[in-house]
């Protein structure tokens, strides 16, 4: 199932459509005092909401990422007490409130994950507390980064343990879940098939009866784009959801993987998380820093599996195969009118800034579409992504023929990585 | 003397400590119940080897004077280097009251000789050790499904405190009432007596022919994983009669054999979750909790 990774704005951009499966809500996206006080019931998705309390964001420098960190140190689990809680009779506006604490919240932010078993415990306690009184259908544990590749996995699991404790002293009744947010800089250059931390992240999780399962997550620190082209690190999220569903029968929960959720849930993971922003498509610590620029429409290709440019790269696709990579969302409707009338661009795909309502209406809905092979039985999944995925490549080697490059705005080449992570993972688990 | 050994490439510590003052043979008995004082009666030697020795004994009164009459085994251990760690583990253990485990009755240090030595009295098992009826032969089918039952029972008990046995094998397994009751013993100290990965990376804990993929690649956080597969070759040996490899480690964390292969007879339902206790990939392996409903399922059919 596709879940969306809410920001800011809980509105779905576009015309996406309203039966989204689910939301997840990061704790970054505002402070607590807001979130607390917005009403959930207007947003159908998020009718089924999981909060990610983003512990793996501790190192963030409160220098450069001025706006997430004051947002995320207003939770008690990164600075408690530091400021008082906002107030809508005293402060009237969350701006006023900011205006007044960001100062101190910035001061307070403790640039790493705390280490004391009496912090861990408090923070986890708060950390589920506070999703409890959000309405969540599950709970997050708060989980550090892991950016050491050592067997030991130790600070992850006193935090697990912790936050299982917390859930045991609030008698928590829903299915609870660890995050394993795992940094690419130890996934890579390491064969996933013999990683060791890997193997100590799954007997960990595994041996934990008390946990419904993991949300994983992993931190693009090496990727320029917006998607991953790393196979070690694909085929390490492949391998952790296999060991988790197949072997321990938990359940796995898959964010920033962009549409590679798809070929996830065919690996297991019961729900991908995804958006139409970068942010929402990827984690990576440096996205967090305080950036001015606004995003621009990129139309996503399901057939391709990736984006093409708008600026012409589309309208050359479409002169040599006419709208065989497009698919007819909503919002992408008028734009294939437009190529096909030859009045592109229709104002709503218009490339400027921040033109994206069609576009990302039109990536919810295909994402949308893409997690509705979840309900597939596993070999129906598995061969539907497999034939999603071939055929990708052999469009990207179409695109190549045409004479489109790849390029920030056109991805060609991280399909064949995909592909390979897939049949490896395969291989691996005799699938 | 008491160095790692390896054995087919494989290192491993087989109750071999470095620096340790005392050895079965040098053990000064005399001078340990004249240090314990007359509190106790210490008996017969159970056992003796490179970690310690442990002598049967009881107990007439309590640290606080209270009188009592309980039946020990008083383990004297020779290395003090890891005390803290084992004082702190036995801090947790102190606490369980559990039909499948033995529970820790006393615990303190006397003076031999100038050393400090450790000395824990556990609840006497009245029973016979599990490798003991295995010299004879087989178990039936029911007591295997019994001993599975209460060890996995031991096991999710002891890991909710997340403390690893690492030494699960027959020679811990106490067998009692019929054959139809397991009690885990010597739950937990040696792994903290012995384990240092910090100084001794690449070394591990157990004994060699029952230890699990993960201790033989010295992982230094096991779970209940480990010793639910050293379960699992426990009670293959004890269907078949002898070591389902004959002792190889190396063939079982690399290719484990089938039980319906080693004992075609056995019952399929047995076979099967037995065999899946020996999954080479840890997570695949099933949790203590689920054993004991499967084997008391199996114990009630059979």
């Amino acid at each position: 199932m596709f879940y969306y990774n809410a920001k800011y704005a809980f509105a779905l951009p576009g015309q996406a459509p309203a039966a989204i499966a689910g939301g997840i809500i990061a704790a970054s996206a505002m402070p607590a005092g807001q979130l607390v006080r917005r009403d959930f019931r207007k947003y159908p998705y998020l009718q089924h909401r999981l909060f990610d309390p983003q512990l793996y964001l501790s190192s963030l420098d409160p220098n450069v990422a001025t706006k997430s960190v004051v947002n995320l140190a207003s939770w008690p689990w990164f600075c408690p007490g530091a400021v008082p809680e906002y107030d809508s009779d005293r402060h009237t506006s969350v701006k006023n409130w900011k205006d007044l604490h960001a100062d101190a919240l910035l001061r307070s932010w403790p640039n790493c994950v705390p280490n004391d078993p009496q912090r861990i415990g408090a923070a986890a306690k708060a950390a589920v507390k506070t999703q409890l009184q959000l309405g969540c259908e599950m709970i997050i544990l708060p989980g550090p980064l892991t950016t050491i590749a050592t067997q030991q996995y130790a600070t992850e699991t006193t935090w697990i343990d912790a936050g299982l404790e917390a859930c045991k002293a609030l008698k928590v009744g829903i299915p609870i879940l660890a995050t394993v947010a795992i940094s690419d800089s130890v996934l890579r250059g390491v064969d996933p098939t013999q990683n060791p931390l890997l193997q100590t992240i799954t007997n960990q999780l595994s041996a934990r009866g008390e946990l419904a399962g993991a949300y994983i997550l992993p931190e693009l620190a090496s990727e320029s784009g917006y998607v991953c082209t790393s196979r070690d690190t694909l085929l390490c999220i492949l391998l952790l959801i296999d060991d988790l569903v197949r072997g321990a029968g938990k359940t796995a929960l898959v964010n920033y993987v962009g549409t590679f959720g798809a070929v996830a849930s065919a690996a297991g993971a019961s729900v991908w998380s995804s958006g139409y922003y970068r942010g929402q498509r990827r984690l990576k610590l440096a996205d967090f820093e305080d950036q001015e620029g606004r995003a621009m429409p990129r139309y996503h290709s399901v057939k391709l599996a990736g984006d093409i440019g708008l600026q012409s790269d589309i309208e050359s696709s479409y002169r040599q195969f006419g709208d065989r990579l497009l698919i007819d969302t909503k919002d992408g409707l008028s734009l294939m009118r437009a190529l096909a009338s030859g009045t592109y661009p229709p104002p709503e795909w218009e490339y400027t800034q921040s033109n994206i309502a069609a576009a990302g209406g039109h990536y919810n809905e295909i994402a949308y579409r893409l997690g509705q092979i979840a309900s597939q039985s596993t070999d129906r999944r598995i061969e539907t992504v497999k034939r999603w995925l071939e055929g990708a490549v052999l469009w990207t080697s179409n695109l190549q023929k045409i004479g489109i490059t790849g390029s920030s705005q056109t991805e060609l080449t991280h399909q064949a990585v995909w592909l390979n992570a897939f049949q490896a993972w395969r291989s691996h688990a005799r699938l | 003397m008491g160095g790692p050994r390896q054995r087919r490439g494989l290192f491993f510590r087989d109750s071999i400590l470095e620096n340790r003052v005392f050895t079965q043979a040098t053990f000064p008995l005399s001078e340990a119940n004249t240090a314990l004082g007359p509190r106790f009666q210490v008996g017969a030697l159970i056992r003796g080897g490179g970690q310690g020795v442990v002598y049967r004994g009881s107990r007439t009164s309590a640290p606080d004077g209270r009188q009592v009459r309980d039946d020990c085994a008083i383990k004297y251990y020779f290395d003090s280097s890891q005390d803290e760690r084992v004082e702190r583990e036995i801090r947790a253990l102190e606490g369980f009251r559990h039909p499948n485990l033995a529970s820790i009755v006393e615990h303190g240090h006397i003076n031999l000789s100038g050393e400090s030595v450790r000395y824990v009295a556990w609840e006497y098992i009245d029973g016979d050790p599990l490798d003991a009826k295995l010299r004879v032969g087989p178990v039936t089918a029911n007591t295997v499904a019994c001993i599975g039952r209460d060890v996995a029972r031991a096991i999710d008990h002891i890991w909710s405190k997340r403390i690893v046995h690492r030494d699960v094998a027959p020679k811990n397994m106490m067998l009692r009432r019929g054959d139809l009751e397991a009690i885990l013993i010597d739950l937990g100290i040696a792994r903290h007596l012995s384990e240092s990965p910090l100084t001794a990376p690449g070394l591990t804990w157990g004994t060699y022919g029952y230890l699990s993929p993960e201790q033989c690649r010295a992982e230094p956080n096991l779970t209940c994983h480990s010793d639910v597969f050293s379960l699992g070759v426990s009670l293959q040996e004890a269907l078949v009669g002898r070591h389902p490899t004959r002792g190889d480690q190396n063939i079982l964390v690399s290719s484990p054999p089938k039980t319906s292969d080693l004992a075609p007879s056995s019952p399929a339902g047995l076979a099967e979750i037995i065999d899946l206790m020996l999954s080479l990939r840890a997570p695949f392996r099933p949790l203590p909790a689920a054993l004991v409903i499967r084997f008391a399922d199996l114990a009630a059919s059979l």
